[in-house]
């Protein structure tokens, strides 16, 4: 058996030890555990409770959502209903779709997976509390005010995917489309930090042993969904921020008579909005896999072929974007190629599905309402997937396309695919978090309503489509025979709707949160999240042998909770979990945690604040939120990299682990990249934006005139490269002074901000005005985006100098230090990219 | 077989709609198909037989259901699709009737197209086309993107700000056909409607050379009617050839007594709706550009109404 | 949910009205509607108007009209229960519309006022009705083509131009009794009933038809300008509600409201009330008689 860390797994059969601990190391782990009480709640970072949280903010969102459905439906049920007014009709749709994509869906998922991961993986808490805690007040005062925006009739009104010109201030001269940028760009921020936080979590804190290969489904699925919104979100950043700073400056990234392009964000958008209908659907289909293994009582089948179905489906969705616009009149060649991604897409889920289906044929499934979720879930999937293969055959897309058939279509895929497998979800895991269980009776009911309720809306929906009828029509007139599919509908919304109310009656009645007295594992689930927990999670974290681990070892509850695996105190005597290696889960080093802490949601008002008063135009106010919000994350941050005295620790059984590292070892390190990756990946859309739009209208494009100032520009980029690497070097060095190494890094980056400036200075000489041509406006902005990461570099010279003079910069290794040079290098080599690309594209006329 | 049915995506009326509407019954047969199999195979795998749950319960039936029976139906409709799509979108001869529809909010600009290019009679949101030959229709748009869509004749197509997409439709026998805006255009998108009607190739000949020559020369004196036309303000946006009416911003009414419908595509033409549009269209169709004219009054209206009623 | 946005855009002044409420605005048609169907259905038996109605036609359409009415006034109004318990499905109209066809009662001319006749022309109207289809169709051609619906409905239109014997008004009928069969299954739209009066003696009009009366009010358009009961497109707001007509003192504010008065005020209203902002309409003498019988019939509230 080879290692991955160098770690002797033969250490592993220590475990279970022999010797009886004491009670007082439950005690001490409660002691520091323990939750915050009264108003100082608004502090917990705790998992258990942010996460329930997280689920609760998300579904009350599914539920306002579901309300502008059901108003939309009674508008609908006749031909020229007054229920809506046009402009309302308008924002309650448009609210409807970005709601439920951007604050039920994508939320609920990060949100289960907060709530569910630290326990599925054993760990005490995700790597990042304050993070999540920072995420979830982000949505939650964030997403609640854009909300809020439909009381007042400044909800946005151009669609869910806002498509330009429509949008743009001469078509939208409200504030309504502002609400919508600002808003969903900063909750997709909160997104991000969501999925950097599950992605590294996933990678290091699972428990030792349990190697990707025994690693629970979800937790599979939850790591491609990170990967995913690493990826395709900065898409949808990049086109929120291009269009804000349109309609804020008037710059034309997508004015077609000033050689901008409305199709650009078309492509931006769904390079983001396909992988987004999966990013909705792997989790789900995570939760799938493992509620149907253990409502069969048996092993599922075909683990690894549902793995590849995941890796396959997060690589394919990147390749189908294209499939939402086959109506612009794209060429025939790309045509096809996006016309067979997306079929291709079929196949990992048609994998996903005969293997639940063989699951449930080797197994025994039981008639309870989980397993109806599930199984109406999956035959509602299969629906809307045929209809989805359908409209990925281009000619019938073209009569498909933007009609109710499409509508019908959408629905079936998240009902079926995201909306059913959460519901089985929480009957399911609601033992984890309630003293008391969801009522088996009414649960049915709720599902067969449900399930009745989603099939009378959408069913006849597909033949309004056919029948012709448009999408996002507040009325239609009379005669057209749209009236009797439109009535149905409407009928079975409400149907649908009476289920959920059941499920919130059946909620009110029997959901009471806790923490520890939990009813525990109603459906024999053999996964570690059904380990008995407190808020510290498992007394001590168990080595995994298997994938369904509580079912092949029937003592290992008992033994882990008398604590006679590793952990079972608290070894420093702070928050702590043990983080191990990415692939084998080798133990690694223990991770001394920050605790409850009001900074995060400080941090995240502040945050909110500054993109809501910009929305509404007080940017007095809002300039003022600014600097509060980044002092109260640094104020956050100052607490965090801090080494203890114990260098090193016995982990249980005599395992000796390091308690601080640094490096590819280090789960910060980890962080960074996925920041980093994500930067890059807004600045890599932001070059194909640039390269499309001189494509399309190359006749708006002149060639720079004084193109040798690249070569300046990025000589000072390489040296201030060079000078941070030389800093890491000094880092290291056996008797260089305590601020060598900072001066360093902070030479460094004042050669990169003087680089930025003579690229910056020396651009605006050249004359190329953003208000006249795409050209002026996309250099213009690829320096603001360079920009920004010259303002964090700033930031972060001065938290380094800061800390270097609190001493807290330690040799010969620091956390700090090495995101602080990671930065500084990431921005010399864009600075770099940038001004050579403005400078020599277009290299000729 | 009941209200609506068939619905006219399969009820094509010419050979572009036609071929979608077969791929459509196949497409159909194919999720019909697809959907027993898998039903079935939930079925039994729920409520089968011992021996039949075995036999379902291992990888193969992973690889054969999930892998190898999607993978040939999808390949094969995937070379049908293809072939179909490169068949519908094959490049236009140049020979073929032109005509240019710029999609504006909320109607439709209609101007059809001489062999050079050049437009050479103006109308709005009603299209004359002939019948058996393919016609190709320039889509462009004026100020956001409008999608052009006739289900029985064609499938639909975007006019985009800044682009121009070609789109070929064909109708094989006289008719009226009816269509709608398919992409979000803002407020009124639903009542943005558009008809085509298809005539006779000799009777289109006629048609349009009747239109021609009215084009070239002035009208018979439209009277009290037309002053009123220029002196209340209705010149300013819109035109009448021949006349000192030409403004460029609303539909060209030229022709407006011959159209079936007004509003586009969303009123009767009959002189009720007429005088009723030109009173107050923001309460027939809310946010159009038109103002209200409620300062006309009722002899005013009239005499509006039967000088538009004579453009023909 | 519902009523608190409804509510809210009544504030506002979004909605006009805050009965317009759809659910309200439907039953109150459908009580309309099937009333009117059965009269009208009562004086196709009689009289055997229409193309081709034969006498089953017309029981198929009053079978339809109970499936509504028993839905819509029971659950509608409490007062209906009372009112209807014995003979559910008949609407108010019934026993009226029989005894009087029983009794074999004279029909009396309407009595339209000779001063108000000829003005017509005087108006610009030359032709009382411009032919639907000479102007329908570009001059030069002078093919008749029928008046198409609107959007697709044209298409279907002409698909079932075969199946247009009956007439306008009575398929419009036995659809939207279909449809309100339908209703009647789901209760939770049933919000609000219509509660509809025996009608007014005063105008009765028994030689006008109101079912042509509304043949003709969509085909001339008045509904541009004026929202009227039971025509639910368009509905202009540049003339005042015609609902609750019967109830008025007035035409206009100013002319007593007769029957005669109303038809020759369709007619030609600048000629009875010079400076009326409604322009004179292309309508016949009988239309006119028929649209007054209409306004009166589906406007008594």
């Amino acid at each position: 058996m080879t290692s991955e860390t160098g770690f002797d797994p033969k250490l592993y059969d220590r475990f279970p030890t022999a010797e009886a601990r004491s009670q007082s190391e439950v005690e001490e782990l409660e002691r520091i555990w323990a939750a915050p009480r009264g108003w100082r709640r608004l502090t917990i970072v705790n998992n258990n409770y942010v996460g329930l949280w997280y689920v609760a903010t998300a579904f009350l969102f599914f539920l306002l959502a579901g309300v502008l459905a059901l108003v939309i439906r009674t508008q609908l049920a006749l031909p020229l209903l007054g229920v809506l007014p046009q402009e309302t009709y308008n924002q309650f749709f448009t609210m409807h779709g970005t709601v439920m994509m951007f604050l039920f869906a994508v939320p609920m998922m990060e949100a289960i997976g907060v709530m569910l991961l630290p326990q599925m993986l054993a760990a005490r808490d995700l790597p990042f509390p304050r993070l999540s805690a920072y995420a979830f007040w982000a949505y939650f005062v964030g997403g609640l005010c854009f909300f809020c925006s439909i009381f007042v009739g400044l909800a946005p009104n151009g669609g869910w995917f806002m498509y330009p010109p429509l949008t743009s201030t001469t078509y939208s001269p409200g504030i309504n489309a502002d609400f919508w940028l600002l808003g969903i760009g900063f909750i997709e921020i909160s997104a991000i930090a969501g999925a950097i936080e599950i992605l590294v979590g996933i990678l290091k804190t699972r428990a030792p042993g349990m190697t990707l290969a025994r690693m629970p489904l979800f937790a599979w699925a939850m790591l491609v969904f990170a990967g995913m919104i690493l990826i395709a979100f900065p898409a949808v950043i990049l086109a929120t921020l291009l269009l804000e700073l349109e309609r804020a400056l008037n710059w034309p990234f997508f004015d077609a008579t000033r050689g901008g392009d409305p199709m650009l964000w078309q492509h931006l958008f769904w390079f983001f909005g396909h992988p987004e209908v999966y990013i909705i659907f792997l989790p789900a289909a995570g939760l799938v896999s493992m509620m149907v293994a253990s409502l069969a009582k048996t092993e599922l089948v075909g683990y690894q072929l549902i793995v590849l179905a995941l890796l396959g489906t997060g690589f394919l969705s990147f390749g189908v974007w294209a499939h939402h616009m086959f109506a612009t009149g794209m060429p025939t060649l790309s045509v096809g190629f996006f016309a067979a991604a997306s079929m291709s897409v079929s196949l990992p889920a048609g994998i996903q599905v005969f293997s639940w289906i063989a699951t449930l044929a080797v197994g025994k499934p039981s008639y309870n309402t989980p397993t109806l979720f599930v199984v109406g879930g999956l035959v509602t999937f299969v629906m809307g997937g045929l209809t989805g293969v359908m409209v990925a055959m281009v000619p019938f897309d073209w009569q498909a396309h933007d009609t109710h058939f499409i509508v019908a279509h959408l629905h079936y895929v998240l009902i079926g695919g995201a909306v059913f497998p959460v519901f089985a979800a929480f009957y399911y895991w609601s033992g984890m978090a309630s003293r008391r269980r969801l009522s088996e009776r009414m649960g049915r009911w709720v599902f067969w309503l449900m399930f009745a309720g989603m099939h009378i809306t959408f069913l006849p929906m597909h033949l309004t489509g056919l029948m012709g009828m448009p999408r996002r029509v507040y009325t239609y007139l009379p005669g057209k025979d749209w009236e009797w599919t439109n009535l149905l509908s409407t009928v079975g919304a409400f149907i649908l709707a009476a289920g959920i109310l059941l499920f919130l009656i059946d909620l009110a009645r029997n959901f009471r949160f806790t923490t520890e007295n939990d009813v525990g594992n109603l459906y024999g689930g053999g996964t570690l999240e059904w380990l008995p927990t407190g808020l510290y999670s498992t007394r001590s974290i168990p080595v995994v042998k298997s994938r369904q681990p509580l079912w092949d070892d029937p003592k290992l509850a008992r033994h882990v909770a008398e604590g006679r695996y590793l952990l079972p105190y608290s070894a420093t005597g702070r928050r702590e979990t043990l983080i191990t290696s990415p692939v084998r889960a080798e133990p690694q080093y223990l991770q001394v945690m920050v605790g409850p802490s009001v900074w995060p949601f400080l941090g995240a008002v502040f945050t909110a604040g500054f993109f809501l008063l910009l929305t509404v135009q007080a940017y007095a106010l809002s300039i003022a939120c600014l600097p509060l919000a980044t002092l109260s994350i640094l104020r956050w941050l100052w607490d965090t990299d801090r080494q203890v005295p114990q260098k090193e620790v016995d982990v249980g059984a005599g395992i000796m682990l390091p308690t601080y590292v640094t490096g590819p070892r280090a789960h910060g390190w980890w962080a960074t990249i996925c920041v980093l990756v994500v930067a890059g990946m807004i600045f890599l859309m932001a070059v194909f934006s640039y390269l499309f739009v001189y494509g399309i209208h190359p006749s708006f494009w002149t060639i720079p005139t004084d193109r040798w100032w690249a070569f300046p520009v990025a000589a000072g980029y390489a040296a201030g490269a060079s000078l941070t690497l030389y800093g890491r070097h000094l880092m290291g060095r056996e008797g260089a002074s305590k601020w060598s190494p900072t001066a360093a890094l902070l030479f460094a980056s004042a050669f990169i901000i003087a680089s930025f400036a003579t690229d910056w200075f020396t651009w605006q000489a050249q004359g190329f005005d953003p208000e006249v041509s795409a050209q002026g406006a996309f250099a213009q902005a690829m320096l603001a985006l360079e920009g920004q990461m010259i303002a964090v570099i700033v930031l972060m010279a001065g938290y380094l100098a800061a800390r270097t003079a609190s001493g807290l910069v330690t040799r010969p290794r620091n956390t700090t230090f090495d995101v602080v040079s990671l930065f500084l290098l990431y921005t010399a080599a864009q600075g770099t990219a940038t001004a050579i690309l403005l400078r020599f594209f277009p290299a000729s006329g | 077989m009941f209200e609506g049915w068939p619905p006219p995506i399969l009820d094509p009326a010419g050979p572009y709609a036609g071929s979608i509407a077969t791929l459509s019954w196949i497409l159909f047969a194919m999720a019909a198909v697809v959907m027993i199999v898998v039903l079935g195979a939930l079925y039994l795998a729920l409520f089968g037989r011992r021996t039949i749950q075995s036999k379902l319960g291992g990888k193969t039936v992973i690889w054969l259901g999930g892998v190898a029976f999607p993978a040939v139906v999808l390949t094969i409709l995937l070379v049908y699709g293809l072939s179909l799509t490169r068949h519908l979108s094959s490049p236009v001869n140049g020979n073929e009737l032109r005509v240019r529809i710029t999609g504006e909010m909320w109607w439709w600009r209609v101007a059809y197209l001489d062999q050079r290019g050049r437009e050479v009679i103006q109308d709005a949101n009603e299209l004359h086309i002939p019948t058996g030959r393919p016609i190709v229709l320039e889509l462009e748009s004026a100020d956001v993107i409008h999608s052009f869509w006739v289900p029985r004749l064609s499938g639909k197509l975007d006019m985009i700000p800044g682009r121009r997409n070609l789109m070929r439709i064909q109708a094989d026998a006289p008719g009226i056909f009816g269509g709608q805006c398919a992409e979000f255009c803002g407020g009124a998108h639903a009542l943005m409607g558009f008809t085509v009607i298809a005539h006779e190739p000799a009777r289109f000949a006629r048609l349009i050379e009747a239109r021609r020559k009215r084009e070239r020369e002035a009208p018979a004196d439209g009277g009290t009617g037309a002053q009123l036309f220029e002196t209340a303000g209705c010149a300013a946006c819109h035109r009448i050839a021949g006349t000192g009416a030409n403004g460029l911003a609303g539909p060209d009414l030229t022709y407006v007594a011959t159209r079936r419908t007004l509003g586009a595509g969303i009123l009767p033409n009959n002189r009720g709706t007429m005088i009723g549009w030109i009173g107050n269209s923001q309460a027939i169709k809310l946010n159009n550009k038109m103002p209200p004219y409620t300062v006309l009054s009722a002899e005013q209206l009239t005499e509006l109404a039967v000088y538009l009623e004579s453009q023909k | 949910m519902l009523a608190e946005v409804s509510g809210r855009l009544a504030c506002e002044g979004r909605i006009g009205r805050t009965d317009s409420l759809p659910l309200f605005a439907v039953t109150g048609g459908a009580g309309d509607k099937s009333a009117c169907g059965i009269a009208n259905m009562i004086e196709g038996v009689s009289q055997v108007r229409g193309r081709g109605a034969s006498l089953e036609r017309q029981c198929g359409i009053m079978e339809g009209h109970r499936f509504a009415l028993a839905g819509i006034e029971l659950a509608g109004n409490p007062a209906h229960l009372r009112m209807v318990s014995t003979a559910v499905g008949k609407s108010f109209h019934l026993p009226f519309e029989i005894s009087r066809i029983e009794s074999r009662q004279a029909r009396r001319a309407s009595a339209v006022s000779p001063a108000v006749e000829p003005m017509a022309d005087e108006a610009g109207v030359v032709r009382s009705c411009p032919g639907a289809a000479e102007r329908d169709d570009p001059a030069i051609l002078g093919e008749p083509v029928k008046r198409p619906r609107l959007g697709h409905g044209a298409a279907t239109e002409q698909r079932r131009a075969d199946k247009k014997d009956v007439d306008a008004h009575r398929s419009a009928t036995v659809k939207r009794g279909r449809m309100f069969r339908f209703l009647a299954l789901a209760p939770l739209l049933l919000v609000v009933g219509a509660c509809k009066p025996p009608p007014d003696q005063r105008y009765f009009m028994p030689m006008a038809s109101a079912a042509q009366g509304k043949a003709a009010i969509e085909r001339v358009g008045c509904g541009s300008c004026h929202t009227i009961q039971g025509i639910y497109w368009p509905q202009g707001k540049v003339g005042p509600k015609l609902d609750g007509l019967a109830n008025r003192a007035l035409i206009a504010g100013r002319l007593p409201n007769r029957p005669d008065v109303l038809a020759s005020y369709i007619r030609n209203a600048p000629a009875l009330l010079p400076g009326s902002s409604m322009p004179a309409m292309p309508v016949s003498e009988t239309e006119a008689r028929d649209i007054a019988a209409y306004l009166y019939q589906e406007g008594e509230h």
